[in-house]
């Protein structure tokens, strides 16, 4: 089994001098040290530290494709993930494949599904538990991943003895998540599935109505081209009866107003003679003077009354001639007319088989756009789900680490665990990773100066490694314990199996890294005495 | 007659069932394509149907109908299969068809022929008012109504105001055929004019080209998903794979004697694809392709090893090996009609699966052109009714045919003398039941029977990698941009091996005459090189060079078979370890 061992204390990047093994065994018996309870005016008995030890917080990282899923190998934490369950896609699909042969079942069919995909048929939350989804945690195991792997080691045997899930059980935790992420990609499809086959019909029904309006117009189309030679033939016989029956009717006129114009021409050559006969009367009135000027007069008369009577039969037949015209007129104009309205009328039969082609093909075109702009909004629907439910498949991948990996890799993230009594009580503390800082500085020597205690000063030398793991995971850890009778006896049992007060190397470590730390000025040579007679004689 | 029934199956599947339904019956049915998904979703239909339909004989139908919700509104009317009303009957419709169109010419007379021409004219469907308009004068209508009532043709197509109808594509060869006989009665009315008119013989080739074209659309369905969904996983396969990882699967499968026959028929499968054989210096001028005769006395195992094998059989819970769509399986067909139906093939690459070889010699007269499908030559056959052909045939063999075998040496069953012709132009394999062999196939048919051979992912892995070289090495369009294609590159060495092997048979045998033709050694070079395409994803040459171990294979059969044709004049053992020392 391959696991992954990462160190408790590292170096800040500016410090030079390597914090070693020795440093760390004597700051943390410090720090443990600084942690426990002296007696006061409330506490009769102190606190002794009885065990100290160094455990490892599991974590697995289990292979996911490309990338890796972090279960907590102590099974504290948990993640949940929305899920959203699908409308009845196949139901869905199933109608468009029957209505696929009927436009009428079609129509029904969209009609029926559009508030289908409005929303997912309902939400509910699956609780992984042991599963990590806390991002800054994952970010922490893909620096470790990613700059440490090369530490990896081959571990037969003698695990942390704090491993609550092992490698088959941190699977089958990864397995509920891979349900989920299989679940969310397989909707998917389906929702894509329902999309192609929606277009699909979709095509379907509108080349099967455009065949429809091309038979359509194609038998309109016919019709008119039968029709076409029949109109005009029917017209340009209409026009020729029109244009004889006006040659007819122009011509009655012509001769009725001949013989009238014929009537008139001889009264007013009857009107000249007159006056040309007045005229000489006249002459020979002055002529002759006095003599026969009686009867010239007369004769006069008699003329001017012809000619009057002349003037009023003219005037008569100019009136007749007038109304010859007029009635001429009326009839050519009404010949014009009724032919106008059959030639028309004819052309009505093309113009309407036309217009009721159009009218036809518009309506089919309405019947197809009307669905169309449903099955539109079914697909902008589904495209809404689609997006949300890749949304999701985002969101489990934010759960992933973008690290690959081959098997199963045990984490192990180092803490201390120091067991302090006093009297017949016990406690637990816990000391997560830490970050060595450098020795100097002008503020750090004076904050060091200034710093009363020796835990202070040395908390000024170890930093936490990462704030939020202290908070999300190790503070967690410390209230599980208090919660958990079971794990509390297995902390219990690892740290008495595991108590490096009683280990020579660890009491080693303690006098050797105590003088380094007295060297830096971490810690005062009466200090360092006192530690030493209390845990390294 | 079996594929054509796996094809109806197939078919009926997809009309019946949706993806989602398709997936619960594969997984329920434990196949692996279904178990490598998620849900119904992920399916690929044709993929789906093809994969149950394989596994599943008419009991089997019959279970998933009653324990499955089929479609109500789907209808299918086959030849073995029919389905109406979500029920489904185990027997045909085409009977019904039939009755139906003599029911539409009685009441209709010749308009109802016309109108259903006109329907196949149009690809299987045509809508009322075209019907209008083809036949001038007539109105459709009542005979089409009549044609549906009695389950001739169905509607395809209901608009406001247009309907359209189709036979439905399983019905098409039932109604072709009686439009024939119709057409048949009247030109023989019409009489005698038109003397030697060829019967049927546009509908074969017809009903072979549609064929053609399914099996065309097999093969780019089961590569669409293959590179959909399992490339990754082939590609990795093909790594580690060669003659003999093959070799030694179908040993362990079969046993030692048994395996070799299944080993011939999928490497003569890698070899259709009938690539180029180079070498250092240029071209050969031969490829890989050859045809296989596996002979013997009937129940050792030739049908198994060959229909089986490459087809699958579900029965058997056998599952195909075979390039998907690029096997004809040929029982109970007459050399006539296969000489006839091969014009479809003219320029394609197939492999004619004949499990009764010897049916194809009753009639005396059928060597010469099988000779000459043999050779990929040009086929021309005449008889006093009908001319057939010229047409050039490239396509491929699997036969089967019994043989009397004796102590030493076989005679064929088959009568006409030239047989050993056409023998001589495939790489033959005799069949002897020997003890040992009949306990191999005791064994393993118990072993079969009691499910203790597992062959779904092996048969499957290798089925999808014969699939995808294929593919690559035919310059398939969904590959060629992929993968390049290889000719495989024979080597000196190679020949050298097979001169020394011609060598040590030829001082086996005695008698001065050799009962054999050089074009053994061909085969045998053909089928090194057919078994070196299984390297394909071995090499990043831009050539296969021939694999080692195919090339002793090769000498293998070289050998025992010269010692069959020989009457067994030297014992193959001693040669092989002379030349394997």
């Amino acid at each position: 089994m391959r696991v992954l061992t990462v160190s408790w204390a590292v170096n800040e990047r500016q410090r030079l001098k390597p914090f070693t093994e020795a440093m760390e065994a004597a700051s943390i018996l410090c720090l443990a040290d600084s942690e426990r309870r002296r007696p006061s005016i409330m506490r009769s008995r102190g606190e002794e530290i009885t065990h100290l030890s160094k455990l490892h917080y599991p974590f697995w990282a289990v292979p996911h494709g490309e990338r890796c899923l972090i279960i907590d190998g102590l099974n504290i934490s948990s993640d949940t993930i929305s899920v959203w369950s699908l409308p009845d896609v196949k139901s869905f699909t199933e109608d468009l494949k029957q209505a696929s042969r009927d436009f009428d079942i079609y129509r029904k069919v969209i009609s029926r599904h559009t508030e289908t995909f409005k929303d997912f048929k309902s939400a509910s939350e699956v609780h992984i538990q042991a599963l990590i989804g806390d991002k800054e945690i994952l970010e922490v195991i893909l620096e470790l991943l990613s700059q440490e792997m090369h530490s990896e080691e081959l571990l037969m045997e003698g695990l942390s003895p704090l491993l609550r899930l092992d490698k088959r059980d941190a699977v089958e935790r990864s397995e509920a998540f891979l349900d989920v992420w299989k679940s969310n990609l397989s909707d998917i499809e389906a929702l894509r599935y329902a999309i192609n086959v929606l277009n699909e019909e979709m095509e379907r029904h509108r080349e099967k109505t455009m065949t429809e309006i091309e038979e359509l117009q194609k038998r309109y189309e016919m019709k008119i081209l039968e029709l076409r030679p029949l109109v005009k033939k029917k017209i340009d016989r209409l026009m020729k009866e029109r244009k004889s029956k006006i040659k007819k009717a122009l011509k009655d006129q012509e001769k009725r107003l001949g013989a009238a114009l014929k009537d008139q021409d001889k009264l007013e050559r009857e009107m000249m003679r007159l006056e040309k006969r007045i005229e000489n009367y006249l002459a020979r009135k002055r002529t002759r003077g006095r003599r026969d000027a009686s009867q010239l007069d007369v004769k006069i008369e008699i003329c001017q009354n012809r000619m009057k009577e002349t003037a009023r039969r003219i005037e008569v037949i100019s009136r007749i001639a007038e109304t010859i015209r007029m009635e001429g007129d009326e009839t050519v104009k009404t010949i014009e007319d009724d032919y106008e309205k059959m030639i028309e009328k004819e052309r009505e039969k093309v113009e309407h088989l036309e217009a009721s082609m159009e009218a036809e093909t518009s309506e089919l075109r309405k019947e197809i756009e009307d669905p169309e702009a449903e099955a539109s909004s079914i697909i902008s629907q589904i495209e809404h789900l689609l997006k949300r439910k890749e949304m999701v498949i985002d969101e489990l991948k934010g759960t992933t680490v973008p690290a690959k990996v081959e098997e199963a890799i045990l984490i192990r993230i180092p803490f201390y665990v120091a067991r302090y009594k006093a009297g017949e009580r016990e406690r637990l503390k816990v000391f997560p990773p830490v970050v060595a800082v450098r020795r100097g500085g002008f503020v750090l020597k004076l904050k060091r100066a200034i710093k009363p205690t020796l835990g202070s000063r040395i908390r000024l030398l170890l930093h936490p490694r990462w704030d939020f793991l202290e908070q999300r995971v190790f503070a967690k850890f410390e209230e599980k314990l208090h919660e958990d009778a079971s794990l509390m006896e297995e902390v219990n049992r690892a740290v008495e199996l595991n108590n490096l007060l009683e280990a020579s190397h660890f009491k080693d470590g303690v006098v050797a890294g105590t003088s380094e730390l007295m060297k830096d000025g971490w810690i005062t040579g009466s200090e360092r005495k006192q530690m030493l007679d209390e845990y390294a004689s | 007659m079996i594929e054509e029934k796996l094809d109806e199956r197939k078919e009926l599947l997809k009309r019946a069932f949706s993806r989602v339904d398709l997936f619960e019956i594969g997984t329920k049915l434990g196949i692996p394509y279904f178990e490598e998904r998620q849900s119904g979703w992920e399916v690929d239909e044709t993929k789906a149907t093809q994969e149950i339909a394989y596994r599943i004989d008419d009991e089997g139908l019959r279970e998933i109908f009653e324990s499955y919700h089929s479609r109500e509104w789907a209808v299918f009317r086959g030849r073995h299969y029919t389905l109406e009303n979500g029920r489904l009957q185990l027997e045909g419709s085409w009977k019904t068809i039939q009755e139906g169109i003599r029911k539409a010419v009685k009441r209709h007379g010749r308009k109802s022929i016309e109108v259903l021409q006109k329907i196949l004219e149009a690809g299987g469907s045509r809508s009322l008012e075209t019907l209008r308009l083809d036949l001038k004068g007539i109105d459709p209508l009542p005979i089409l109504t009549d044609l549906e009532k009695h389950g001739v043709i169905a509607t395809s197509y209901k608009g406001s105001k247009y309907w359209e109808w189709q036979i439905l594509e399983e019905s098409i060869p039932i109604v072709q055929l009686e439009l024939d006989l119709k057409k048949r009665v009247k030109s023989r009315r019409m009489m005698l004019t038109a003397k030697g008119i060829a019967r049927g013989k546009v509908n074969y080739i017809l009903e072979e080209k549609e064929r053609i074209k399914k099996k065309d659309r097999e093969l780019d369905a089961y590569l669409r998903d293959l590179l959909a969904h399992r490339l990754e996983r082939v590609v990795r396969f093909g790594k580690t794979f060669n003659i003999a990882s093959l070799s030694s699967y179908l040993r362990d499968l079969f046993g030692p004697l048994l395996y070799f026959d299944s080993l011939l028929s999928i490497t003569q499968q890698y070899g259709l694809a009938d690539v180029e054989i180079i070498h250092e210096r240029g071209k050969t001028g031969k490829s890989t392709g050859w045809s296989l005769a596996l002979f013997g006395e009937p129940g050792t195992g030739k049908s198994f090893s060959t229909r089986d094998m490459i087809l699958g059989r579900p029965k058997a819970k056998m599952p195909a090996h075979g390039v998907p769509g690029r096997n004809r399986y040929c029982g109970g067909m007459t050399a006539a009609r296969f000489i006839r139906i091969g014009q479809a093939y003219a320029g394609r690459t197939f492999n004619f699966i004949v499990p009764e070889f010897n049916d194809f010699f009753k009639y005396r007269g059928m060597v010469e052109p099988l000779k000459l499908a043999m050779e990929q030559g040009e086929i021309k056959y005449e008889t006093h009714r009908e001319v057939i052909g010229p047409y050039r045939f490239e396509s491929f063999f699997s036969v089967n045919y019994n043989v009397s075998v004796y102590g030493r040496g076989y005679s064929v069953t088959v009568q006409d003398p030239n047989f050993s012709a056409i023998e001589d132009r495939m790489l033959c394999r005799l069949h002897r039941l020997t003890k040992e062999r009949f306990i191999e196939i005791a064994q393993s048919q118990m072993r079969l029977t009691f499910g203790e051979i597992d062959i779904g992912k092996g048969a499957q892995n290798i089925r999808d990698h014969v699939a995808l070289i294929y593919a690559i090495e035919t310059r398939h369009p969904l590959v060629k941009d992929r993968f390049p294609h290889k000719p495989v590159m024979i080597t000196p060495k190679a020949y050298e091996l097979i001169k020394r092997a011609r060598e040590a048979i030829l001082s086996g045998i005695s008698e001065k005459v050799v009962r054999f033709s050089a074009r053994l050694e061909d085969r045998a070079i053909r089928f090194a090189c057919a078994a070196s395409l299984m390297d394909y994803f071995n090499s990043d040459l831009e050539y296969i060079p021939v694999n080692e171990e195919a090339l002793k294979y090769a000498v293998q059969f070289y050998v025992e078979e010269a010692s069959v044709r020989s009457r067994e004049a030297f014992e193959p053992e001693d040669v092989l370890k002379k030349l394997f020392q």
